[in-house]
Formats: structure tokens, C-alpha cells, sequence
């Protein structure tokens, strides 16, 4: 059956009513959605996305600046107005899956001819499939929770995910490498814990996350912590920095020391510190303290070892672990976007099986 | 040796569509007989590349855009090839195997050094991702080439009493349920290394832009608008949208799938 058959089936009955339904299963407003929805995606993908309104200034001058950041064009996919035509393309796409499974009823069920009735499934199951993914996104983006979390190991953190309060605790970190030395895996062995019960406990790594009644945890990356004193006066401070950070030495953050950690130290052919591997063989923190931004004090320091700085202060590199960080997510969505996968999984062969029928009926 | 015979393929496929581009001004059986030939033998040859490549990395080709371009030329000669066999449509070879051709001289811009796989990639969505992304896109490059002929009035015979329009059409709709099936490997994917199905990455959103195009010209076909010439426009423009997807987002922006 075609649409334009379809169309003038609708127009049979008369009122407000069923021209409010044939506007709503009208293909021809599919198709402005499409395109509408096409050309909306356009900025999203030539535009850099959620950059600070200065950056569009910078880059695209005052005028254009200006109108990137009115019409949302920074931050397309998460703008009201692009929520209304996904709401909009969705009322259309319902209607039109109501309409698909009304045809297959008038079709296949009021004048029986299964199983061959079966292949005309095809059409209403993709429609179906369709508003299934796009309810599903819709439930994820307002009730979906997220969480990034760097949890040295072995530590643990409270996660908060809704009302929820969680602890991960992470028991071990190993990274297994590939013959030429790049990563080949992550791996975390995690336990979850609620209210001091243990509910689950996994080696997670990329693409094998912990997942626990919705609740997923995922290998995200990982890092260094680097454990120093600095004493002063015989008065002495633990910290723990993270590689690449910087350590204020004072309150409005004028006095920093730098610090950037290699595990496998070593100088290239410009005699430039770099880390020949991501495995600690030849471990030493490189620190930079600036006062104002201009260097006052610069050094590498083995594990253990310590140094004086220029004003009497002495910094000690007492050790090294790593932190690995943590993707923590519940999205009630999910489940229903993979039902909407699986109907299109199962109407794409339906539908091929009859269009071929009809192809060999030589309709 | 790859490079040395990615070079002769790319010489035979030069040929074959130098001579498809001859025959639309002399037929001739002759060279019509030996354009078919130079087809066969880079086709050969691509496989003996893409199977070389497979045991040497011990995986599917198709982890980094070298590959998937060899890949996706593959894709592009086997369904030309069908095409040829089962409709008799050689002159499309003046459309797809410059392509090809196109494709292959591509791929020779990027790095073809074996490099092992991320963590992110070592899962077992990857084959279904790519294996249904070559389909798809190899059909597209098909229905493109037809859409080509049909534009600017090529002259066609096509035997099962099927006209050139239903020819695009079913492989635009083959192409689009394709098309699908990588958006939902992707996304199930992504959902499993990311823990989000959808992030709107540039190639993401690319290729919903491609799927939106496609799906107007499968709609666009039950309505009284309706034109083969406007179905052939629209074949061409999801056709480019299919380009940029593949190489103008792996060139131009940076993101999830730059392979970076």
C-alpha cells in the first residue's frame, strides 16, 4: 500500500479531528523534519561544541561571535530549540507508527493470511523501534546520573548518584601493553559498596564495565599521584598531586611549584626530558617553582630523595601510585533505546522479505 | 611489497575506468571484454592485499582509515562487480571506478603502518561495525554511480525488466538498512567503552545527517513530489554526505572516530 493511498484514507472522515491526524501522519512533514533536523546538525558539527563564549569572539569575530552564542549554535545538541524539533519529529514519528500498526491491522489481522501477514511487520516494527530510541534519549537526558571520579589505588570514594550513596573502592590498577610498549588494556579491580555491603566486585577494564541494577562503572583513564612533603621551619606537609598539576605554596596562588612525572625517564635526540615508556622503570618528578610566573626554582628528583629550594624550603618525592579514573553512570534510558534497537534489528529483514514478495508478485 | 601492490591495483583500476569512459564514445567488445578483465584482476589483486594485511595483523582490516579506505575499495568492486554480472551494467564503471580509484589514491595518504589496537577499539563490535559500514557505504557508492547515469542520460540496458530508478532505489534502501545496523553496532558500542550511546561526535552526527538524507529519499518515493531526477539528486547528496562522513570528519575535525 502506498502513502498516498494511505493519505486519502485519512481524509475520508471529516472535522478537526482527522485533519489534525492527517497533518500529524503527513510524510511531507517527515520529511521538512528531516531536513530541518539535517541542517540544525550543521553548526554542531562545524562549530567547535561547549567552548567558552570568549572563544567564539576570538575565532569568529564580534558579529558572528555574537550570533553563534545567541542562537545556541555553541552548545546545538543541548538548545531548546533543537529539543523542540526532536519533541516535534517524535509526535510525528508516534502518529505515524500508530498509523503503520492501524494499516497492519485493517492489512493482515481482519483478513488473516499469516504467516504471509508476517513480513508486513517490516514498517510498523522500524517506526516502533524509532520512537523507542528517541523515548529512551529523552528519559536519559533528564533522569540519567553521572559521575567522574580518580580514586588512587588501593582507595576508595563515596559516589553520590541521585539519593544514592555509594562507595568504590579500588582494589588494584595494571595496565598490559602491547609488544611495541603502547597500552593494550586498563584494568581496575573494583568493588561496589552500599551502606557497608559489598554488591559487586569486578576487574573492570575499557569496554568491560561494572554494571550492578543499571548502574555502570567505567574505565575512563588513569594517571599518576605523586606523593611530597615540603618542610619549613622544621614545620612539615604531606600532599598529593596529580601529574601535571601545580602546588600553591600560598593563599592567592602567586608561588606555584610545577610538577610533571616520568616513569621511565630519559632525554631525546634534543635533550628533552621524556618518558621512554608508561611503565615506572626509571621513575623521577621534574618541579618548577615560579613566583609570579617567572622560575625560581627548578630540579628532578628520584623517589626518596629530597631538595633544598632557594628560600630554605625542602621538598621531598616520597613516592608515586596511580589513580585510576572512573566513569560512574545510571541511565534508565539505555534499556529502552536497545528494545528500540532490537525492533529495528527485527523489522529491517521483515520489511526486505516483503518488498521481495511483492517484487516476485510483480507489483 | 604492500605499497608495490597497492600501486599495481590502483594501475589496473586506472585502466578499467580509462577504458569504461573510452567505451561510452566506441563500444567495442574487445576492449569492452578487457576493461571487464582489468576489473577482475585488481579485484585479485585487493583481495590478495586485504588477506596479506589481515594475517600479518592477525585481525580484519579496518582499524584505522588506511584500511578501511583499502576496505571500503574492496566493498566498492565486489558490489560493481555484482552489479556487472547480474545486470550487465558496465557503464556504471564510468562512475565507480573512478571511485575506486579515487579511494585507493586516498588511501596511499595515510599512514600504513600496522599499529596495534587502542583499548577503546578491542571489542568484538568493532567487525560488526566496520563489516556493515563497507556494505552500506559500497552500496551507497553503487547507487551513487547509477543516480550518475541516470542524471546525465547514460544509455542503459538492464535485463529483469528492471528500470535503472529500481535499481537505485533498492540499493538505497539496502544501503539505508545498512546504514542503520552501524548506527546501532556504534551506538551499543559506545554504550559499552564510553557509557554513552550517543555523544553527538562530529562522525556521529555526520552520519545522521547521511541516515536523514537517505531517509527523505525513502519517503520522498511514497509521495506525490516524487521525481526520478529529484530521487537521483538526493542519491548523489547522500552520496557526498557518505564521503564527508568517511574522510572530510577524519581529515577536518577532530573527535572520537579521527583515529588519532
Amino acid at each position: 500500500m502506498t502513502d498516498n493511498k494511505r493519505e486519502t484514507d485519512c481524509r475520508t472522515g471529516l472535522g478537526w479531528g482527522s485533519l489534525l491526524w492527517s497533518f500529524l501522519t503527513s510524510i511531507r512533514i517527515a520529511l521538512l523534519l528531516f531536513t530541518i533536523i539535517a541542517l540544525a546538525c550543521l553548526p554542531g558539527i562545524f562549530i567547535p561544541q561547549g567552548e567558552d563564549p570568549l572563544f567564539y569572539y576570538h575565532n569568529y569575530g564580534d558579529l558572528v561571535g555574537s550570533l553563534i552564542t545567541a542562537l545556541d549554535f555553541d552548545k546545538v545538541f543541548n538548545s531548546s530549540w533543537f529539543f523542540v524539533l526532536c519533541l516535534l519529529l517524535f509526535i510525528n514519528l508516534l502518529a505515524c507508527t500508530v498509523q503503520r500498526w492501524q494499516n497492519f491491522y485493517r492489512c493482515v489481522i481482519k483478513q488473516p493470511s499469516l504467516p504471509a501477514g508476517l513480513h508486513f511487520l517490516g514498517s510498523p516494527f522500524i517506526h516502533t523501534g524509532l520512537v523507542l530510541v528517541l523515548l529512551g534519549a529523552f528519559i536519559g537526558a533528564y533522569y540519567s546520573y553521572e559521575h567522574y571520579c580518580e580514586i588512587a589505588v588501593p582507595g576508595f570514594q563515596a559516589i553520590t548518584l541521585g539519593k544514592q550513596r555509594y562507595e568504590l573502592k579500588a582494589e588494584g590498577f595494571n595496565i598490559e601493553y602491547h609488544t611495541d610498549g603502547s597500552p593494550s588494556q586498563y584494568f581496575t579491580k573494583l568493588k561496589l559498596i552500599k551502606d557497608g555491603n559489598n554488591l559487586c566486585e569486578k576487574t573492570i577494564s575499557v569496554n568491560n564495565p561494572l554494571s550492578y541494577q543499571g548502574l555502570k562503572v567505567y574505565q575512563f583513564n588513569y594517571g599518576w599521584l605523586l606523593d611530597l612533603s615540603l618542610e619549613k621551619d622544621g614545620q612539615s606537609r604531606n600532599f598529593l598531586v596529580k601529574d601535571g598539576d601545580q602546588l600553591a605554596l600560598n593563599e592567592d596562588g602567586s608561588e606555584l611549584i610545577q610538577m610533571r612525572f616520568y616513569p621511565d625517564w630519559a632525554r631525546d635526540a634534543k635533550g628533552h626530558p621524556i618518558s621512554r615508556t608508561p611503565q615506572p622503570n626509571n621513575p623521577q618528578l621534574a618541579f618548577l617553582r615560579t613566583s609570579d610566573g617567572f622560575p625560581v626554582d627548578i630540579g628532578m628528583l628520584k623517589p626518596q630523595e629530597s631538595a633544598e629550594l632557594s628560600d630554605g624550603l625542602k621538598i621531598t618525592f616520597s613516592g608515586y601510585r596511580n589513580y585510576t579514573g572512573l566513569h560512574v553512570k545510571k541511565d534508565p534510558g539505555v534499556p529502552i533505546v536497545f528494545t528500540g534497537f532490537l525492533f529495528l534489528g527485527c523489522g529491517i529483514p521483515l520489511h526486505y522479505l516483503v518488498s521481495s514478495k511483492r517484487r516476485r508478485k510483480g507489483e | 611489497m604492500e605499497g608495490n601492490l597497492v600501486l599495481i591495483t590502483f594501475s589496473f583500476y586506472l585502466i578499467a575506468a580509462l577504458i569504461c569512459l573510452v567505451l561510452l564514445w566506441c563500444k567495442q567488445h574487445t576492449l569492452e571484454k578487457i576493461g571487464i578483465i582489468c576489473t577482475i584482476i585488481a579485484f585479485i589483486l585487493l583481495n590478495t592485499v586485504l588477506i596479506y594485511r589481515s594475517l600479518l595483523a592477525g585481525r580484519l582490516p579496518g582499524s584505522n582509515l588506511y584500511e578501511f579506505l583499502l576496505f571500503f575499495a574492496w566493498g566498492m568492486s565486489a558490489t560493481y562487480l555484482f552489479i556487472l554480472i547480474k545486470y550487465k551494467l558496465q557503464s556504471s564503471g564510468v562512475f565507480i571506478l573512478p571511485l575506486i580509484t579515487g579511494v585507493l589514491g586516498c588511501a596511499a595518504l595515510f599512514s600504513s603502518r600496522i599499529q596495534p589496537l587502542m583499548p577503546a577499539l578491542q571489542s568484538p563490535w568493532l567487525k560488526f561495525h566496520v563489516s556493515v559500514a563497507i556494505i552500506g557505504y559500497s552500496v551507497f557508492a553503487v547507487s551513487f554511480a547509477l543516480a550518475m547515469m541516470s542524471l546525465l542520460k547514460v544509455p542503459v540496458s538492464i535485463n529483469h525488466h528492471k528500470s535503472l530508478d529500481d535499481l537505485i532505489y533498492g540499493c538505497n534502501a539496502l544501503g539505508f538498512s545498512f546504514l542503520t545496523l552501524v548506527l546501532i553496532t556504534g551506538a551499543i558500542w559506545a554504550e559499552q567503552a564510553w557509557g554513552t550511546w550517543w555523544s553527538w561526535d562530529p562522525k556521529e552526527t555526520a552520519s545522521l545527517i547521511t541516515w536523514l538524507v537517505y531517509g527523505f529519499y525513502l519517503h520522498l518515493r511514497h509521495t506525490s513530489i516524487w521525481s526520478n531526477k529529484r530521487g537521483a539528486i538526493l542519491t548523489c547528496l547522500g552520496f557526498f554526505a557518505v564521503l564527508f562522513t568517511l574522510m572530510g570528519i577524519s581529515l577536518l575535525v577532530p573527535g572520537l572516530h579521527s583515529y588519532t
